[in-house]
């Protein structure tokens, strides 16, 4: 049988850490990361607007 | 997924996708003071036959001598698109104060709105190079443009043609539900 230890990273060798990121630093990440300009030129993330453009008329009825 | 042509024509076609089109909602004048109310919608897909825009085009804009304005048109009927996940949440009016019926996505309703189902609904899928989130028509909420007015807009606010097929089939499926036959209960 094999003396070693399972867990000693000589004999498993080494590996990278499992732990998932600390969700502040994905929200962190994310927000500091630029706007893609295709993200910007994507159309139809918008909805219809309405605009009312109030005048007076200087010479009365035209 | 809908095919699109990304070429622009000079003249109007059925299927065009235009951004930023204007509706005027009232034009009201009283003792001198005008009021005058529009909606901006972001997207509009354009519905009249493609037949009378070439004719207008060729009658109205063409050098071609031409014996009469027989063929001019005075108005173009387009419908909005509106972003499907706004049409789920019923909140794509949210803008004009208005609220919409919501769609369950995950349920036959929603399945039934992408499948074109839905007689009042038109949904496009676009490919990943056309800059449209997935997107429903309202065949209920179409509207009429001035022909000369949306022309000009179309120089600048082009986004795409519906290829041919899809644009038959959204223009098939607008005339029928033009044509519905309400019946008594």
């Amino acid at each position: 049988m094999n003396k070693q230890n399972l867990f000693d990273s000589e004999y498993v060798g080494e590996a990278q850490s499992t732990n998932a990121q600390e969700q502040e630093s994905e929200l962190k990440k994310f927000i500091r990361q630029p706007i893609k300009q295709d993200e910007l030129q994507t159309y139809g993330t918008s909805k219809p607007v309405r605009i009312i453009i109030r005048a007076k008329l200087i010479d009365g009825k035209s | 997924m809908v095919k699109v042509d990304a070429d622009r024509s000079d003249r109007l076609a059925h299927g065009d996708i235009l951004r930023d089109v204007e509706y005027v909602e009232h034009v009201h004048e009283q003792d001198g003071n005008l009021e005058i109310s529009k909606v901006v919608f972001p997207l509009v897909v354009v519905l009249t036959q493609d037949c009378d825009l070439a004719q207008d085009y060729k009658f109205r804009w063409s050098d071609q001598a031409t014996p009469s304005q027989d063929k001019y048109l005075l108005s173009v009927l387009v419908a909005p698109l509106y972003n499907v996940e706004h049409v789920y949440s019923g909140e794509h009016l949210s803008e004009l104060k208005m609220k919409m019926g919501e769609i369950n996505r995950k349920r036959t309703q929603g399945d039934n709105l992408r499948n074109n189902e839905t007689p009042r609904y038109h949904y496009l899928d676009f490919d990943q190079n056309i800059p449209i989130v997935p997107s429903v028509v309202d065949f209920k909420h179409y509207f009429s443009v001035n022909a000369i007015y949306l022309k000009e807009v179309k120089v600048d606010n082009f986004v795409c043609r519906l290829s041919s097929l899809y644009r038959e089939d959204i223009g098939q499926r607008f005339a029928s539900y033009l044509s519905r036959i309400a019946l008594p209960d």
